[in-house]
């Protein structure tokens, strides 16, 4: 007879879903490093969920108490830095991994037929990603926090027909308040994490049941092949333990600050400038004039902005596989100039402003 | 060795015995399993210190001051509900300087009493326990007396202390 144990384990599949994992082959060549991201980002969002839910627990969403709870937390509940700072470091950490793992994708051209789904809930899922980033930024309710929403909220105003609609939703109100903060504080700890968590089992169970894309390639098929479990999956531990202790150095060493408490009028503080990684939109939208051959600059970039999610949505689509079996495609050269725009107006922001 | 088997044909560094890869292979698991270990201690503690809230100040025995003492109903009227810092108190004046003073939370589970003017008597709506005019318990659930108050009255201002009237 069976133990009680054994019965439950055999009754939730456990040993199948090892089984097949133990049966997946990775093959390993010099590019499998890169796919070492893909769990490094799930492990990061592991991490914003937990530290995330422990700080919903002190955290209170209104105006009036918001600021004050972040204090109170960075203050007076014990370690409370300690998981703000976690959760804080941990985003841009995921977000630095996600963009590595994208690109990776991108260039080793992981989109090719029959892995479309798997590419398209990928880019969704980076998009989600951002809007976590840009709804948790509002939350600590401080003067920097107070202005990029508002700027953020009103950038998607001069998008043709569909903007002013946008920015009434995702605002409540037609000035950022109480109204705005409830939503975005929705968005964050509730709409965005189920829409994504439900995204990401898709993603891994459709990347799981179509294998890693080095495999169809002739560099693939002719390396030695590692079974996903044990042996890959504890290659992941590894980066897993390198990521988290990139991040401990960095959440016990750097504990971020809050600002002053939002006020509406008070102007902008100097030097305040958004987070890194939406530098390309801020260094395009500063370097720019008010309109160029007399139409409205943000509703370039919006549509700018629109063209190119479409056209990473669509890659799959545009690319011809056969051009992307190694050697240089049309996506790839687009992909190296947005890639070089990206980093250039990155370093930019970081440097001149 | 499934790393060894798929590459029969490939010359190489010669490879380690079975026994030296399953020993090393231990090794590298005992010192993941250490590093959970370790990882996990911490965090655990962090856990219950950021979970676990705050002492908060005993104010079981603190005296409270309840008003003055001529504004309080007389015996035959309804007795008034005080509420302060998680206390409801029913006061009433029970003739010369003398208060009657008891607590309305329901000695069941903690839910507010309500005072029935019909019958001069509490009841607990949550579980329906009822209490006399003097707390004491008579039907429900509930099997203890409502807690009493001890009442002084200092220049004509009531102070309500936990225990029973002198």
């Amino acid at each position: 007879m069976k133990n009680f144990l054994e019965r439950l384990i055999d009754s939730a599949l456990i040993r199948n879903f090892f089984d097949a994992l133990s049966h997946k082959n990775i093959p390993a060549t010099r590019k499998t490093f890169w796919y070492f991201f893909g769990g490094l980002t799930l492990f990061f969002c592991v991490i914003q969920g937990i530290s995330g839910g422990l700080l919903l627990i002190y955290y209170s969403p209104t105006p009036q108490t918001a600021h004050e709870s972040i204090q109170s937390i960075l203050t007076t509940v014990p370690y409370g830095w300690l998981i703000r700072s976690i959760h804080v470091w941990s985003a841009h950490l995921l977000i630095t991994s996600l963009f590595i793992h994208f690109g990776a994708g991108f260039f080793m051209s992981a989109y090719r037929t029959p892995r479309e789904s798997v590419w398209i809930s990928g880019i969704l899922l980076l998009f989600l990603i951002l809007g976590f980033a840009f709804t948790g930024s509002l939350l600590p309710w401080d003067a920097r926090a107070y202005f990029a929403t508002q700027i953020g909220t009103e950038i998607p105003r001069s998008f043709p027909v569909l903007g002013p609609f946008v920015v009434r939703l995702l605002r409540g109100t037609s000035l950022i308040g109480a109204e705005s903060l409830k939503r975005l504080f929705a968005l964050h700890v509730t709409i965005l994490p189920v829409i994504s968590i439900l995204l990401i089992l898709f993603h891994l169970i459709v990347n799981h049941k179509h294998g890693p894309s080095i495999a169809d390639t002739a560099d693939g098929r002719n390396a030695k092949q590692i079974p996903f479990f044990p042996e890959f999956l504890l290659r992941d531990c590894i980066a897993w333990l390198t990521g988290l202790g990139i991040l401990l150095v960095l959440a016990l060493n750097l504990p971020p600050l809050v600002g002053a408490k939002a006020d509406p009028f008070v102007s902008a503080p100097a030097g305040i400038k958004p987070e890194w990684y939406f530098f390309p939109l801020y260094i395009t939208l500063r370097m720019l004039p008010g309109a160029i051959m007399g139409l409205n600059t943000e509703t370039l970039i919006n549509i700018l902005v629109a063209a190119l999610g479409f056209a990473f949505l669509l890659t799959p689509f545009i690319s011809h596989s056969s051009a992307d079996r190694g050697g240089i495609s049309f996506p790839k050269i687009a992909g190296a100039g947005i890639l070089l725009y990206l980093l250039g107006t990155t370093i930019i922001g970081w440097i001149l402003y | 060795m499934k790393e060894a088997s798929s590459m029969p044909d490939q010359p190489g560094p010669e490879l380690p015995s079975p026994a030296r890869i399953s020993s090393r292979r231990h090794l590298l698991q005992a010192m993941l399993a250490g590093w959970g270990v370790i990882l996990l201690a911490p965090a655990l503690y962090i856990l219950e210190r950021y979970l676990v809230p705050a002492e908060e100040p005993d104010r079981q025995n603190e005296r409270i001051d309840a008003g003055r003492f001529d504004l309080l109903p007389g015996p035959s009227e309804p007795p008034k509900l005080y509420r302060s810092k998680g206390k409801a108190i029913y006061i009433c004046r029970n003739g010369q300087n003398q208060v009657q003073a008891i607590s309305g939370i329901c000695t069941h589970l903690g839910c507010l009493v309500e005072y029935n003017r019909e019958h001069k008597n509490f009841r607990c709506n949550c579980h329906g326990s009822e209490f006399d005019q003097n707390g004491n318990n008579l039907s429900g659930p509930a099997l203890r007396p409502l807690q009493p108050y001890r009442a002084e009255v200092i220049h004509d201002e009531v102070f309500l202390s936990p225990g029973a009237q002198l």
